[in-house]
C-alpha cells in the first residue's frame, strides 16, 4: 500500500531541484495560511498567551472594534514594503544585467505588492475616518489631507500605471525596461511613506516602532507581541503569495516561448 | 458610519482581498498549464 501512494523519486538534477523547490513552496503556504490564521484568531478571541486586545471603554479610543486593524493595517504596510523592495531589487538587477529572467520577479512582486498596498489604503481610511478629526473638518478631509495617505496614494498609482504599462506594451524588452523605471520611481515611495509621519509635524498618522514614535502609541507585553507577529505573519503572507505567482509568470513565459517557435 | 460597520469594512476587505487574488491566480493557473501541456504535446 505504502509502495503504491509513496511519490516517485526524481530521476534528474532537474527532477530532483523541481521537487525540492514544490516542497519549499508547499511549506511557505502552509506557513503563511497557518500564521495568518493564527493573526485572526488572536484578534478576535483568547489565546494560550493572552486574551483578545481590546479598548472598549478606553477613553481615547473612539472606534475600539476598527482599532482592531492595529494588528492587520500596518503588517499590511510592511508586506507592501517588503514587496515593492523586491519589485526594485529585481528591476535594478535586470537594468544591470539586461537579462529577462528577472522580469518575471520583479512583475509579479509588483502584482502582490499592489494588492496588499490596496488593502493597506483602504483599512488605513476606514480606520482614519473613524479616529482622526481636524477641528472644522469632515473625517473624509482630514483622510485625504493627511500627507502619509497622499504619499502612499502616490505610490499606489504608480504601480498601477506600471502594472497598466506592462499591458499596454507587446515587446518584452522594451516593457521590461520601462516596467524597471516605474519601479524605480514607485519605491521612492517606501522610505518617503515610511519617513512623512515621522518628519512632519502636520500628521495625525501616529509611529508605534522605531525611531520617532509616539510615545503615548507605544505598545508593551502581549499587544506588543501581536503587533511583531502579525508584521511576520504578513511578510511571510507575501512571500508565499510572490512565489506562487512567480511560478505563474515563469510559466507564462514558458508558454509564450513555445508559441513564438511553433 | 459607526465603528462595527467600519470594522466589518475593513475585515471584510482583507478577506476578500486576498480570496479574490487566490482566485485568480489559481484560475490562471490552470489556464496556462493546460495551454503548456497542449503545447507539449503537439508534434
Amino acid at each position: 500500500m505504502a509502495a503504491a501512494t509513496a511519490m516517485p523519486e526524481p530521476s534528474s538534477p532537474k527532477a530532483v531541484d523541481e521537487a525540492r523547490g514544490q516542497r519549499t513552496r508547499l511549506t511557505v503556504y502552509v506557513a503563511a495560511a497557518l500564521a495568518v490564521a493564527v493573526l485572526a484568531w488572536a484578534t478576535w478571541f483568547p489565546t494560550p498567551w493572552g486574551p483578545a486586545p481590546d479598548w472598549t471603554g478606553s477613553p481615547d479610543v473612539a472606534a475600539p472594534m476598527t482599532r482592531k486593524l492595529f494588528f492587520w493595517h500596518p503588517a499590511l504596510a510592511w508586506a507592501t514594503f517588503a514587496a515593492y523592495v523586491t519589485t526594485f531589487a529585481a528591476s535594478v538587477a535586470y537594468l544591470n544585467e539586461r537579462d529577462l529572467k528577472f522580469d518575471a520577479p520583479a512583475r509579479s512582486a509588483a502584482e502582490v505588492g499592489f494588492l496588499l498596498n490596496t488593502l493597506a489604503l483602504v483599512t488605513g481610511t476606514l480606520w482614519g475616518l473613524q479616529e482622526w478629526s481636524r477641528s472644522g473638518q469632515a473625517p473624509i478631509a482630514t483622510v485625504l489631507t493627511e500627507p502619509k495617505v497622499l504619499v502612499v496614494l502616490v505610490m499606489w498609482m504608480t504601480f498601477a500605471a506600471y502594472l497598466l504599462l506592462r499591458r499596454m506594451v507587446d515587446d518584452e524588452t522594451r516593457r521590461a525596461r520601462l516596467g524597471a523605471a516605474f519601479a524605480i520611481l514607485g519605491v521612492l515611495g517606501v522610505p518617503a511613506s515610511f519617513l512623512t509621519s515621522r518628519l512632519l509635524p502636520k500628521s495625525l498618522h501616529p509611529d508605534v516602532v522605531g525611531a520617532g514614535a509616539n510615545p503615548d502609541a507605544a505598545l508593551s507585553g502581549y499587544p506588543e507581541a501581536l503587533f511583531w507577529f502579525s508584521a511576520a505573519a504578513m511578510v511571510l503572507l507575501f512571500v508565499a503569495l510572490f512565489l506562487a505567482r512567480l511560478r505563474l509568470a515563469r510559466l507564462e513565459d514558458r508558454v509564450k516561448d513555445l508559441e513564438a517557435t511553433a | 458610519m459607526t465603528d462595527a460597520t467600519s470594522a466589518w469594512l475593513g475585515f471584510g476587505a482583507i478577506a476578500a482581498g486576498l480570496a479574490a487574488y487566490l482566485a485568480h491566480v489559481t484560475r490562471k493557473s490552470i489556464l496556462v498549464r493546460r495551454r503548456l501541456r497542449d503545447l507539449e504535446a503537439r508534434p
